[in-house]
């Protein structure tokens, strides 16, 4: 199964299932973007293409956030969905956020996030989701990998693209090849929290 | 007193075990085991983390003050931002939350064999009781204290002022030193307003670590010189004649300018 879970310390009452599909085509992705402006309820995800998400605390730094702001009652998107993807951005725009994080027919690779509420899973819950997205994705179980910081920063996202979206040229960098996934993701997570201010 | 501030901070933050750490006028620090979304965080210490909270001050207006809390936890997230991408040491942000303000940050230091944290001070403390007097001024120490001042000088070379330069505000890991609190952190390029930073710190090892105060601030004013040479294109050298010069005038007269107040 290519999924994973995680939950907050913070947020026990809340699980977050994260699953990542590659080799998607263009049409799935074009009628993804339809439905979801449609909102059908099949399309009920949060969906994320994998080109400026360089780490799992990248992505969970930004699930926590939305999560918070939905239970501070301060959620700037309409949605939890949207909102994940809005705090994924350092600029203070819904629209580019969602160009810029959300699906893209030019990105084969998605990443799909639910949150849950944990006393409503039941045993099967999270393999039934799992088994309804490979279909409306269309893809078969070999291109639904488990997720991991490994293949984010070596095979799915572009670290140039990255860099340019968030602004972080001018950064210093230490220069050694094995710390810029940990310097990029710190730098990332600063430069969203303060998006706006 | 600080019961009910420990009450309000757990209301915010269910679940999360908090331990009390500092607490000044205007904020309480917290340490905790537990990280806000992930168990493996980028950072090198994964088993202890910080939390800054300012609470709610009862004798202010509620509006008021919700906008003030709020307005200085942005301020201080967007110093420390800002060093962060300069490649100045000090911890990074891990979560914010401005309506509660709250600042989840990296934890920095170790545990000196004594048990406290390694800021400059316990660390020059700690050598001064447990060790002879030569090892208070040896070669570790010059290094450490000239790290620190190239660290203060690469601060002021972005107009950056800390504010509340002391030797307890200065953690040691692995020897390299790091900046922390940020609450009255400000932005200025006046030499004036660097020199009060220098004078604050000078006043504050005078004061803390009396016996080798002079050594000890000399070694900090020569890295703190050494970086405005490496920076001598941005115009580092004259900015230094002048912050030294500024220096002299505030020893003279104190860290206020006006008489007033």
């Amino acid at each position: 199964m290519g999924f994973i879970t995680t939950s907050f310390p913070q947020f026990p009452q809340f699980t977050v299932f994260i699953s990542l599909f590659t080799n998607i085509k263009t049409e799935t992705s074009a009628t993804i973007k339809s439905e979801l402006i449609g909102a059908n309820k099949d399309y009920d995800f949060c969906f994320l293409n994998t080109n400026h998400i360089i780490s799992l605390e990248q992505l969970y730094a930004s699930i926590h956030r939305s999560i918070l702001n939905q239970s501070n009652e301060l959620m700037k998107a309409k949605t939890l969905n949207t909102e994940i993807i809005f705090n994924l951005s350092s600029v203070n725009n819904i629209m580019d956020a969602l160009k810029r994080f959300g699906v893209d027919e030019s990105c084969p690779n998605l990443i799909v996030i639910k949150v849950l509420k944990t006393d409503e899973i039941e045993s099967d819950t999270l393999k039934e989701l799992n088994q309804h997205l490979l279909k409306l994705l269309d893809v078969d179980e070999s291109h639904n990998i488990e997720l991991n910081d490994e293949i984010l920063f070596s095979k799915l996202a572009s670290v140039q693209k990255t860099k340019k979206l968030y602004k972080l040229n001018d950064a210093t960098y230490s220069g050694n090849e094995s710390e810029l996934q940990a310097e990029l993701t710190r730098l990332i997570i600063g430069a969203t929290l303060l998006r706006g201010f | 007193m600080t019961d009910r501030l420990v009450k309000e901070i757990e209301g915010h933050l269910p679940h999360i075990p908090l331990e009390i750490v500092s607490q000044g006028a205007e904020a309480l620090v917290f340490q905790t085991s537990t990280h806000p979304y992930i168990d493996d965080p980028y950072l090198k210490n994964q088993k202890k983390y910080i939390v800054k909270f300012r609470p709610s001050k009862p004798y202010r207006h509620p509006i008021i003050d919700a906008s003030i809390n709020k307005t200085r936890t942005i301020g201080e997230a967007k110093f420390m931002t800002k060093l962060n991408k300069l490649g100045i040491n000090s911890p990074s942000i891990i979560s914010v939350d401005y309506s509660k303000a709250i600042i989840w940050m990296e934890f920095l230091g170790s545990e000196l064999t004594n048990g406290d944290i390694s800021s400059f001070k316990n660390w020059l403390w700690y050598l001064e009781r447990n060790e002879s007097e030569a090892k208070c001024v040896d070669e570790q120490v010059e290094q450490v204290c000239k790290k620190v001042g190239e660290l203060i000088g690469k601060l002021h070379m972005n107009d950056m002022i800390h504010g509340d330069l002391t030797s307890s505000n200065i953690i040691l890991q692995d020897f390299e030193p790091a900046l922390i609190d940020f609450g009255l952190s400000s932005y200025s390029g006046l030499a004036e307003d660097k020199a009060v930073d220098l004078y604050v710190l000078e006043r504050a090892i005078l004061s803390t670590h009396s016996v080798f105060s002079d050594t000890y601030n000399g070694w900090l004013l020569e890295g703190y010189g050494s970086i405005h040479k490496q920076y001598s294109k941005q115009g580092g050298t004259k900015k230094y004649a002048e912050t030294i010069k500024k220096l002299e005038d505030v020893r003279l007269r104190g860290r206020k300018r006006s008489m007033l107040g």
